[in-house]
């Protein structure tokens, strides 16, 4: 008989939203909370055996106690069972995360606390899971070592749960600590290798997968934003995986270079097909080139706009320059020594002087505001 | 514009009417003295210019005459434009104004508005017009009495007139009122984010200071946050090696080492004790062989004592006997010495006899040739002592003193005066007669005739007798006096003993002669028995000590030397006795040499007598010892016994080193060390896990304290909140360095611009000022104020200035809006000065009337002077007030 699993893994619970402040900020950390019950939503309707967490559940031993029992209420929505594994940001270390949850009673009792390297048996599904939790926060040896040597009993399909670099086989600054063997299902002669540490969804080999990190959390090409679907054939062919969206929020990084007015209208139309609902869309912006008042005046608006519409939008503009137009150094024309001012700013901003760029602008405004032109 | 003629009716002082007329186009001097009414003529024009002539109140009745209720009136021609007019008001009573020109009149208020448009002024709202409202005519009026505390500001109307013909010149570069405006509105900015010296300020520095702030809230969470990773690690740590400790039993294990230890520890104690018994035994048998060898040892002393001692006694009688010998000698040495000093002190006498009577007979001849001139000296002494003595017996013999001879003078003198006198009221008779004649009474012939004092009687032989009476007055008086001044002349002479004045004289003389011969005989005495020796008594002391002296020395006998041979007599003398002496004391030395000796031999013999008897003392007390102790032990039974003990000794000590050899084999130094190793080990081993579980206890508190805190969680936001200042920190820092940008470039451009702008009027000022100023540059403001000279690179503020410099900047800079409103305006009101330039010195002066008149061929100069003659080297037409 088959066996499905949900696969996922750096659930980072507690983790803020560095770059991205106030309300928005807010929103997005609570989101890895609401993940949690899309996953069990998930595992609910997909009937799963159980739900292996490859580690990092939490981000740091020092959550709050109410961001603990925030984690494990969520995971009454799916009766189980789960198996949660320390990463290196929760490692199973003296007085760690989950001494503090057991102790609070925050535990429920279909949540299996994989804090020792010993095998959890699922006597129902048949499923012998094989963690290899980090009891340190770096390991310098392969944790998954024992998983070669395990014992199960008969009848059991041993599934590995382990949390840490594949050998060789991430980007080199990925693997400075908890190295895994890339041929660890191999030697271990297990069914499925469930990992975590690499946040983007990622298939090592046949029977080895990164799930990756269940709700995007920053602008990257990774491919997060998923959990796994495994089903275990019951002849102990090979897995098969499939990948379920369960990220709420899409992060986007665009450059728009502007030097016309259109380029201001084709950034509302890039920022337009991000995709509905454009609350879910987070988008870093980086802006360059040169701007005439006027159309300066125009992008505000659309940014402005867009603001409100987003779940969050930052803007770079450092690279992005106002100048001011014929049309707007003519209204000076009389203005005397203003008008002489003006222009050694306007000077000053295409020299690259940003803040002669924002004094004309300023200048512009107060002659227009003084009665001026 | 120029004024032509003014004339004035009933205007304050100037009842008039006065008028003055054809004043010409350039430069005027109107004259007049001081409180002719030059200002008052002045307050005329500018009332008809600038009042309206139906103005009341104070203002009004001020025009009129004192105590006069007449309408003032002025009237003037003057010219706008090329056009002529003719202004005329009366203003107080039935006022009226009237003004033609150009073919037109103009009455009243039409006139009043005419003449406002003609010449650009502004009217006060109500009441009389002040300085402000006369435009171009107020700015070029220079009035009397004016401090000159200020520079010249331009009134608002003069002033948008310059900046009209200013504007003409280089366009609009100050930017209308916009541009003050935003200078001002981006000044202010500025202020808001930064200090004038350019440091931040309100908001900016509230950025800064939220981001700092943020900075360190995230830091210090950081912090704690670094501290509770380090615990865990820590805590980490101190469970493993507790479990390593448990898992490879490290207390046991040192536990059994300190068994095994101390096994070995209880053999040692066993052999240790043994050690110590046998050297007891060892201790104690060397002890008794001691004993017995002290025994022995005692009794050899003795022997030896005894013996020792026999012979020393043996010797210590030979040296008695020695001694004795040696003393003996010693004395008869000194006996023979003691002889010899004898007969050397006898010839010693005998000498020092000779020697002394030799020298009492050179001292006899010293003394007696003392005392012979000593003799001779108080001889002279007491003849001059009693020379000044009868010397001074003469003088006081003779009574005449000088002060007593004055006054003889004096009465000799008055006598004589007094005759005259008498003589000169005498009555003169001259006699001349052919017969013989007698004159009797008082009258006294002097040759030529007579001169009668009194009665005098002429008895002409044959002929008769006249009775004469000499007349006169004052004749008695005059009698009387010279009667009064014999007597007392007389009287003189009687008390000082002479007859005449010549004799007092010459007794005078003769009583200083013996004075001066006293005197000398004095200071003869002086110089022989001097005060300081005692005078006359000293030399007589002196005689009677040289005279008992001589009583005391020898006198010479037959065969005693004399002269010159007494001499070599008494150095032969000398010397014999110094070779008597030197003997004696050469035996003296020989004897006391041999006293020691004979003192030094004794006392060796008192030793050695004494030594024998020491020796015999103690050869009996020992020889008493030993038959003692022979008594009680004879001296075999002494080795005997020795033998014995030293025997037992080598065997004890023997036992002893085997014992000890024993406990060494066994290494007692490594056990005992090994033993408290052991314990050590154990306590630390012990200590060592109770510390770790006290360090994972306090751990375990530590972090769960710090667990529900979150931490990590409060990092990330202050981490976010850092990030939000830091991001509202570098806008407000865009917008600050933007307004300091745009506020910097405005003051530039505007700065600038005004140079640009001023430059119209330096082209006039600036010459003109560097007539009095070499090298100065006005410094003007937007207001067109002179505010100061810049010369020589340092700025000088126009009140700084000197009132003279101060005035003549003041003058120069209307005669330049003059110059430059002429020029590039068409025309000016003309430049009005009244009794000015008081301040400057002449050479200032004479430069200030050049530039006048240089100035009033530009456009009208009027002076008004109470010294119209300083004016006159400029050729200017003069007028008079009154």
């Amino acid at each position: 008989m088959a066996i499905h699993l949900l696969h996922t893994a750096d659930w980072q619970i507690g983790k803020g939203f560095g770059p991205i402040p106030g309300d928005d900020g807010a929103a997005l950390r609570n989101q890895r909370l609401e993940t949690v019950t899309t996953l069990a939503e998930l595992a609910r309707t997909e009937e799963v055996d159980a739900v292996l967490v490859a580690g990092d559940v939490f981000d740091a031993q020092s959550v709050s106690d109410r961001t603990i029992r925030q984690l494990f209420e969520r995971l009454r929505a799916f009766p189980g069972p789960w198996i949660l594994l320390p990463g290196n940001h929760d490692a199973a270390v003296a007085e760690s995360v989950w001494d503090r949850a057991r102790r609070l009673g925050a535990v429920p009792e279909h949540v299996y606390l994989a804090t020792e390297p010993a095998p959890i048996l699922l006597e129902e599904a048949g499923l012998a899971v094989l963690p290899a939790p980090l009891q340190r926060r770096h390991e310098p040896a392969d944790v998954t070592a024992w998983l070669d040597a395990a014992e199960i009993p008969a009848g059991y399909t041993p599934v590995g749960l382990a949390h840490g670099s594949v050998t060789g086989f991430l980007p080199a600054e990925a693997e400075a600590a908890n190295p895994i063997a890339p041929d660890r299902a191999a030697t271990a002669n297990l069914a499925y290798l469930a990992l975590g540490d690499w946040h983007g969804t990622l298939q090592v080999n046949e029977r080895t997968w990164y799930a990756g990190t269940p709700e995007t959390d920053r602008f990257t090409s990774s491919h997060p934003g998923n959990a796994l679907l495994v089903t275990l054939p019951g002849d102990g062919g090979s897995p098969a995986v499939e990948t379920r969206a369960t990220t709420r929020y899409r992060w986007h990084r665009l450059s728009q270079p502007l030097h016309e007015p259109d380029d201001v209208v084709a950034l509302g139309d890039r920022l337009a097909s991000l995709g509905e609902p454009t609350t879910d869309q987070v988008v870093d912006l980086t802006l360059r080139g040169a701007l005439t008042l006027a159309d300066k005046a125009d992008l505000d608006e659309l940014l402005a706009a867009w603001r409100g519409r987003l779940r969050h939008l930052r803007v770079d503009d450092t690279e992005l320059t106002t100048r001011a137009s014929e049309a707007d150094l003519a209204a000076l024309d009389g203005a005397g020594f203003v008008a002489t001012a003006a222009e050694r700013l306007r000077q000053g901003a295409e020299a690259g002087e940003p803040a002669d760029a924002t004094a004309l602008e300023m200048l512009l405004a107060a002659y227009r505001r003084q009665g001026g032109g | 514009m120029q004024l032509q003629r003014v004339r004035v009716t009933n205007f304050r002082k100037l009842m008039g009417p006065v008028e003055i007329a054809e004043l010409p186009p350039g430069l005027a001097v109107i004259g007049g003295g001081n409180e002719e009414g030059k200002s008052t003529l002045l307050e005329a024009i500018r009332a008809a210019l600038f009042e309206k002539h139906g103005l009341m109140g104070e203002a009004a009745r001020a025009m009129q005459p004192l105590g006069a209720a007449v309408a003032p009136e002025v009237e003037l021609d003057f010219t706008v434009g090329g056009t002529e007019y003719r202004l005329w008001k009366r203003f107080v009573s039935k006022p009226r104004a009237e003004l033609c020109g150009g073919g037109q009149t103009w009455a009243d208020d039409a006139a009043e508005d005419q003449l406002q448009a003609l010449l650009g002024f502004q009217r006060p709202g109500k009441g009389a017009s002040k300085l402000e409202h006369h435009g171009l005519w107020g700015l070029l009026w220079v009035s009397q009495g004016e401090t000159f505390e200020q520079p010249v500001v331009p009134n608002a109307t003069a002033r948008d007139s310059l900046a009209g013909v200013l504007d003409t010149e280089v366009g609009e570069v100050l930017g209308g009122d916009v541009g003050p405006r935003l200078l001002q509105e981006f000044a202010t900015e500025r202020d808001r984010f930064w200090t004038k010296a350019g440091k931040p300020r309100g908001e900016l520095k509230e950025a800064h200071s939220a981001l700092e702030r943020a900075r360190a809230a995230r830091e210090a969470a950081e912090q704690r946050l670094h501290e509770e990773a380090e615990r865990r690690e820590r805590l980490e740590r101190v469970e493993q090696e507790r479990a390593r400790m448990r898992a490879e039993g490290v207390v046991a294990q040192m536990e059994a080492r300190q068994q095994a230890a101390e096994a070995r520890q209880q053999e040692l104690d066993q052999r240790r004790r043994a050690v110590e018994d046998a050297e007891q035994q060892a201790k104690l048998a060397a002890t008794e062989r001691a004993q017995a060898q002290e025994r022995w040892q005692g009794r050899q002393t003795l022997r030896d004592a005894v013996a020792d001692l026999a012979e020393q006694e043996a010797n210590a009688e030979e040296t008695v006997t020695a001694r004795q010998g040696e003393a003996e000698q010693a004395d008869a040495e000194r006996d023979r010495l003691a002889r010899a000093l004898e007969a050397a002190e006898t010839a010693l006498d005998r000498h020092r006899a000779r020697e002394r009577h030799l020298e009492g007979l050179r001292r006899r001849q010293t003394v007696q040739a003392e005392r012979d001139r000593v003799a001779d000296t108080l001889a002279k002494a007491t003849a001059a002592e009693a020379a000044a003595r009868e010397a001074r017996k003469a003088a006081g013999a003779l009574a005449v003193t000088d002060q007593a001879l004055q006054a003889l003078r004096g009465q000799e003198q008055a006598l004589g005066e007094a005759e005259a006198r008498l003589q000169g009221a005498a009555t003169q008779m001259e006699l001349a007669v052919n017969v013989a004649y007698q004159v009797t009474g008082e009258a006294q012939g002097d040759g030529t005739g007579y001169r009668i004092t009194g009665e005098a009687e002429v008895i002409l032989d044959g002929v008769g007798r006249i009775q004469v009476q000499a007349g006169g007055a004052e004749l008695p008086e005059q009698k009387e006096q010279a009667r009064r001044a014999r007597r007392e002349r007389d009287a003189a002479l009687d008390a000082l003993g002479v007859a005449t004045l010549a004799e007092a004289e010459d007794q005078l003389a003769r009583k200083q002669a013996h004075e001066q011969e006293a005197s000398n005989q004095d200071q003869r005495l002086a110089a022989l028995a001097p005060e300081e020796a005692g005078g006359l008594a000293g030399l007589r002391k002196r005689l009677d000590q040289l005279d008992a002296e001589l009583a005391g020395l020898p006198t010479p006998a037959e065969d005693d030397p004399d002269g010159e041979a007494l001499a070599a007599a008494c150095e032969q003398a000398r010397q014999e006795r110094e070779g008597a002496e030197t003997a004696r004391n050469q035996a003296r030395q020989a004897l006391d040499a041999q006293q020691q000796t004979v003192q030094a031999a004794d006392n060796r013999l008192t030793q050695a007598r004494t030594r024998l008897e020491e020796i015999q003392r103690n050869r009996a007390r020992y020889q008493r010892q030993l038959n003692e102790a022979r008594a009680e032990a004879d001296d075999e039974t002494l080795a005997r016994a020795l033998s014995d003990k030293q025997g037992q000794e080598e065997a004890a000590t023997a036992a002893a080193r085997e014992a000890r050899e024993a406990l060494d084999a066994l290494d007692p130094e490594a056990i005992e060390t090994e033993v408290a190793h052991a314990r050590a080990a154990v306590t630390k081993a012990k200590e060592r896990e109770q510390e770790l579980e006290r360090e994972a206890d306090g751990l375990r508190r530590a972090l769960r304290e710090t667990g529900d805190e979150g931490l990590s969680e409060q990092v990330a936001e202050l981490a976010r909140e850092e990030e939000a200042a830091e991001r509202q920190a570098a806008a407000v820092e865009r917008e600050a360095a933007a307004v300091w940008r745009a506020a910097g470039a405005l003051e530039e451009a505007a700065r600038e611009a005004r140079q640009a702008y001023l430059a119209p009027l330096n082209r006039y000022l600036v010459p003109y000022l560097r007539y009095l100023f070499p090298g100065a540059e006005p410094v003007l403001s937007d207001t067109l104020a002179v505010e100061g000279l810049q010369r020589g690179g340092q700025a000088e503020a126009f009140t700084q200035l000197s009132i003279g410099a101060r005035e003549q900047v003041a003058v120069l800079t209307r005669l330049a809006f003059a110059d430059l409103l002429a020029e590039a305006g068409g025309e000016a009101p003309p430049v009005i000065l009244d009794d000015a330039l008081v301040y400057a010195d002449q050479e200032r002066f004479d430069t200030m009337k050049h530039l006048l008149a240089r100035s009033a061929q530009r456009h009208q100069v009027l002076v008004l002077t109470c010294r119209p003659m300083d004016y006159l080297s400029l050729g200017a037409v003069e007028f008079r007030v009154g």
